[in-house]
C-alpha cells in the first residue's frame, strides 16, 4: 500500500460555470457559419457565381455543410489519436476491409477531384470508339482515335474505356459518377447518420415525451414511401439530384434512429452509466463517453447500409429516366448507353462502392469493439 | 460540525413510481418503492440496509444520492440539504459521495480502457493536468491492488473481483466522505467477497469514511457492520446495533431473515421454516403492518382463542381466496367428483388448517366460510373468513417502538397486547 496521505485535489482551480465546447463541437458550428454566411454572401452578394465560374447547386450546398461535420470528425479524432491508433491496429488486421478501404477511399477521392482532372466533353468524330484492347469495324465508327488494322478500328489511350454514341469519354462518364455517388455518401455518412444518431441517442436516453414525439416522427415518416413523393414532386416541378438527397435523406433516417435508440434505451440503466451520473457526469457527457461508443455497432452498420443504398436507389431512379438527363451518374450512363463497353465501368464502380461499403462498415465495427482483439 | 451531527441524515424519503394504463397514459397508481425511510450515518460509521430483492433497498440508494429525484423526503449531507442543492454544490456532493455497484461486470464501460475509467471523475470535475491525473489513478489502482501498469487494460480483460476493486478505486479518486455499497459482494466469490470486504474496511479506517452497505446477506452485514436497518416493502422495520439486531430480533421478519441464513449447526437445522411467497407488489402494498401476509408470527384476533400458527394457516387460507387463488372447480374434478367432506379436507390441508380449530367459534366461522366457498360463493366466503378472522396487524399500521438496542415496527411489542 502506498503512503498513509491520500493525494488531494485542490480545488480552488475548479473550473468555472461555463464550459466551453469542445474543439469538435466549435470546429463543426465554425463550419456551419462559414459555410451559411458562403450561402447569404451568395444569396445576396455573388448572385450566380460564387467564385469564378462556380455556380453552387443546392446538393453542393449540402456537400459543404457535410464538410464541416467532416471538419469536426477529423478534429475528434486527433484528439484522441491513441484511441484512434488503437482502433487502427485492430482494423488492419483485417485485410479484406483495408482493400475495401482502399477501394472506397479511392472512388471517393476520384470523385471529389476526378471531374476537375477529366471532364466530360462531346465530341461526335469520335463516338463510339472501342476499349482498349478491343476492336470495331471502321464502319461502325465515325472515325478512328487508335490504330486501324484491316479495316478494324482498335481502341486507343485516349479513351482507355472507349466512347458512348454521343462521344463521350466513358471514363470521364464514369467518373462524374463516382462524383454523383461521393456527394451522395458525405450527404448520407455526414448529415443524414448523424442526424439519427443525437435523434436516437436523445429519445433512448432521456425517454419520456422527447423519445414519444420521436417514434411518433419516425413512424409517421416511415409510411409514407420515399419513392413516391419523389415521383409526385418529379411530376410537378423540375428535377434536382438535391430533391433526391433531400427527400431520401430525410425519409431514411427513421429506422437508422429507431435502431440506435433501441440500442440505447438497453444501455441507459447500465452500471457504468448510473456510476457516471452519480460522479456527476452531465447528459453531453453520458452521450458521448459512454452511449455513443457503445452505440457505435449499430451507427457504423447503420452507415455502410444507408450510403450504399442511396447510391443504389438513385442509380435505380436514374434507370427509371426520373433523374435529370444532365446528371450523368453511374444508373445514368447504364440506362442511356448501348454498347457493351460502355454501362460496364459504370456497373463495376456502383457493385464495388456498395460492397467496399458494407466492408468497410464491418471492419471498422469489429475494430471498435475491444473484445474482438485479434 | 460536531461529533453528534451525522453526515448522512435521510428523513422520510419516498421514491414512488407511477403506474400507467391504457391509451391516454393516465396515471392509476403507484408503485412505493421506498416508503418513507429515515436514516442516519455518521463519519467512520457502518451501516447495512438489509432486505429481500425486490424490497427497496437500490432504489432508496439510488434516490438518497439523488441519481433519482425522490418523490419525497429530505436527505441532507453534512448538514445541508441535497435537495436544494445549486449546480455547483451538487458538483461538490458528487464528489463527496460515491456509489459502488452490485455488478462489476456493468461498472465499467466495454469500450474505455478502465485506467480511463477510473480518471473518468476528473474528466468530469476538470481536472486537465495529464501528470497529476496519471499520478492519481496510479495511486488509486495501487491502493486497491491493481497494477497500475494494467491501466490500459480493456474491462474484459479483469475478473469480477479485480473489476469491484478497480470500481472500488474510481469511486475513492476524490477520497470520499461517503460510500454507497449496493450490494457490492453479492456478485463475487467468497474468497473475493473477503478480500474487498477487508479492503474496505482498511480503506474506511484511513479515510473515516461513512459506509451504506446494502446488502441481503446477512453473514456478510455481521461481518462487516456496525449498525443495521432492516427493509421491508419500502419501510424500515427495524434498526440497531448489528450483533444486538441479529442475536435478539425484536421483528419477525429480521427474524426470518435470520433463520433464512444456512446453518451448519446440525442441532438448528431445520427448525426454522422460511418465509413464504415472494415480496407483495409495492404498488399495491398490504394494509396494516407490511409484513402481516407473510409473518409467522401475525397476532390472532382477540375474539378466538387461537395461537399464532394456526391463525397463520388459516390467515393464508383468507388471503388465498382473496387473490381468487383457489378454484374449487379444478380441485373438485382432480379429486374425481369426490364428496365436499373432501374437498374441505383437501383444502384445509393445502394450506395446513387444522381439522378442527380449537376454539369452538372460530370453527364455525370457519366451516360456514368453506362451505360457501364449496357452494361456489366466494364474496360470501371471503366476507366469512374477512369478518371473523381479522388481525390488528392488518387494520392499524404499527409504531415504531424502541427495543432496548433500537427500534422496531411491530405490534407484538404494543405496550398493551391487544390479545
Amino acid at each position: 500500500m502506498p503512503s498513509e496521505e491520500l493525494p488531494m485535489l485542490d480545488w480552488s482551480d475548479e473550473r468555472s460555470g461555463f464550459d466551453w465546447p469542445s474543439p469538435a463541437v466549435t470546429t463543426f458550428l465554425v463550419g456551419v457559419a462559414a459555410v451559411s454566411s458562403l450561402y447569404l454572401y451568395d444569396y445576396y452578394v455573388a448572385h450566380v457565381y460564387l467564385v469564378g465560374q462556380w455556380k453552387v447547386s443546392p446538393l453542393e450546398w449540402l456537400f459543404l455543410l457535410s464538410l464541416s461535420v467532416f471538419a469536426a470528425l477529423v478534429v475528434a479524432t486527433a484528439r484522441r489519436r491513441r484511441d484512434a491508433a488503437r482502433v487502427w491496429r485492430r482494423f488492419r488486421t483485417d485485410t479484406g476491409a483495408v482493400v475495401a478501404l482502399f477501394v472506397f477511399t479511392s472512388i471517393v477521392v476520384i470523385g471529389l477531384f476526378g471531374p476537375y482532372v477529366r471532364p466530360v466533353t462531346h465530341n461526335l468524330l469520335y463516338a463510339t470508339q472501342p476499349p482498349l484492347f478491343f476492336e470495331r469495324s471502321m464502319v461502325a465508327v465515325p472515325s478512328c482515335s487508335g490504330r486501324v488494322v484491316e479495316g478494324q478500328c482498335h481502341g486507343s489511350l485516349r479513351f482507355p474505356l472507349g466512347t458512348d454514341r454521343f462521344g463521350r469519354d466513358v471514363l470521364a462518364l464514369t467518373v462524374a459518377g463516382a462524383r454523383i455517388a461521393t456527394l451522395i455518401t458525405f450527404i448520407a455518412g455526414l448529415l443524414v447518420v448523424p442526424l439519427a444518431t443525437v435523434v436516437g441517442l436523445l429519445a433512448g436516453y432521456r425517454g419520456g415525451w422527447v423519445d414519444k414525439i420521436a417514434v411518433t416522427g419516425i413512424d409517421a415518416q416511415q409510411t409514407v414511401p420515399a419513392i413516391i413523393v419523389y415521383v409526385l414532386i418529379v411530376s410537378l416541378s423540375n428535377r434536382s439530384l438535391a430533391l433526391f438527397v433531400v427527400l431520401f435523406g430525410l425519409f431514411s433516417w427513421g429506422s437508422a434512429a429507431r435502431l440506435i435508440r433501441s440500442e440505447t434505451r438497453q444501455r441507459r440503466e447500465l452500471g457504468y452509466v448510473l456510476a457516471a451520473r452519480n460522479l456527476g457526469g452531465d447528459t453531453g457527457h453520458l452521450l458521448r463517453r459512454h452511449l455513443l461508443p457503445n452505440v457505435s455497432n449499430a451507427v457504423v452498420t447503420v452507415t455502410a447500409h444507408l450510403v450504399p443504398i442511396l447510391v443504389l436507389t438513385e442509380a435505380a431512379i436514374a434507370f427509371l429516366d426520373l433523374t435529370n438527363p444532365d446528371l450523368l451518374s453511374w444508373g445514368r450512363t447504364v440506362v442511356s448507353a448501348q454498347h457493351w463497353w460502355v454501362p460496364l465501368p459504370a456497373v463495376i464502380a456502383l457493385v464495388a462502392m456498395a460492397v467496399s461499403c458494407k466492408l468497410v462498415g464491418d471492419g471498422l465495427r469489429d475494430a471498435l469493439d475491444p473484445r474482438g482483439e485479434r | 460540525m460536531s461529533d453528534d451531527d451525522p453526515l448522512l441524515s435521510v428523513r422520510d424519503l419516498k421514491k414512488h413510481y407511477p403506474v400507467k394504463r391504457g391509451f391516454l397514459r393516465r396515471t392509476v397508481g403507484h408503485v412505493r418503492a421506498v416508503d418513507g425511510i429515515d436514516l442516519k450515518l455518521r463519519r467512520g460509521e457502518t451501516l447495512a440496509l438489509v432486505g429481500e430483492s425486490g424490497c427497496g433497498k437500490s432504489t432508496a440508494a439510488r434516490s438518497l444520492l439523488h441519481l433519482e429525484s425522490p418523490t419525497g423526503g429530505e436527505v441532507r449531507f453534512d448538514g445541508a440539504s441535497v435537495g436544494s442543492f445549486d449546480d455547483g454544490e451538487l458538483n461538490q456532493f458528487r464528489r463527496r459521495a460515491q456509489l459502488l455497484l452490485q455488478n462489476p461486470d456493468e461498472a465499467f464501460n466495454p469500450r474505455i480502457p478502465v485506467g480511463e475509467s477510473v480518471a473518468e471523475p476528473m474528466d468530469i470535475h476538470g481536472v486537465s493536468d495529464p501528470e497529476r491525473r496519471e499520478e492519481l489513478v496510479a495511486d488509486r489502482l495501487e491502493r486497491v491492488g491493481i497494477d497500475p501498469e494494467t491501466a490500459d487494460r480493456y474491462p474484459h480483460e479483469f475478473s469480477g473481483g479485480q473489476k469491484q476493486r478497480l470500481a472500488l478505486a474510481r469511486a475513492l479518486v476524490f477520497d470520499p466522505d461517503l460510500l454507497v455499497a449496493d450490494e457490492p459482494t453479492s456478485a463475487l466469490d467468497e474468497r473475493v467477497q473477503t478480500r474487498i470486504l477487508s479492503l474496505l474496511e482498511t480503506l474506511q479506517d484511513r479515510h473515516d469514511l461513512a459506509i451504506l452497505f446494502i446488502s441481503h446477506d446477512i453473514r456478510t452485514v455481521r461481518r462487516f457492520c456496525d449498525r443495521v436497518a432492516v427493509m421491508y416493502l419500502g419501510e424500515i422495520v427495524e434498526r440497531g446495533p448489528v450483533e444486538a439486531v441479529f442475536e435478539d430480533p425484536q421483528h419477525p421478519y429480521t427474524q426470518a431473515l435470520v433463520d433464512a441464513v444456512p446453518t451448519l449447526d446440525p442441532g438448528e437445522r431445520g427448525e426454522a421454516k422460511p418465509l413464504d411467497g415472494d415480496v407483495p407488489d409495492p404498488a399495491d402494498p398490504p394494509s396494516g403492518c407490511r409484513f402481516h401476509t407473510r409473518c409467522p408470527v401475525v397476532i390472532p384476533p382477540e375474539a378466538f382463542d387461537i395461537d399464532a400458527e394456526t391463525f397463520r394457516t388459516v390467515l393464508n387460507l383468507r388471503l388465498a381466496v382473496a387473490a381468487d387463488d383457489i378454484d374449487v372447480e379444478r380441485l373438485r374434478g382432480r379429486l374425481n367428483d369426490a364428496s365436499d367432506e373432501r374437498l374441505r379436507t383437501a383444502l384445509r390441508e393445502r394450506y395446513g388448517v387444522p381439522d378442527s380449530l380449537s376454539d369452538g367459534d372460530a370453527e364455525r366461522a370457519l366451516s360456514a366460510a368453506l362451505d360457501s366457498l364449496l357452494a361456489g360463493d366466494e364474496e360470501a366466503a371471503l366476507e366469512q373468513l374477512e369478518t371473523s378472522f381479522t388481525t390488528v396487524c392488518e387494520r392499524r399500521e404499527p409504531e415504531t417502538h424502541d427495543t432496548p438496542v433500537g427500534s422496531a415496527a411491530c405490534h407484538r411489542r404494543d405496550e398493551s397486547p391487544p390479545f
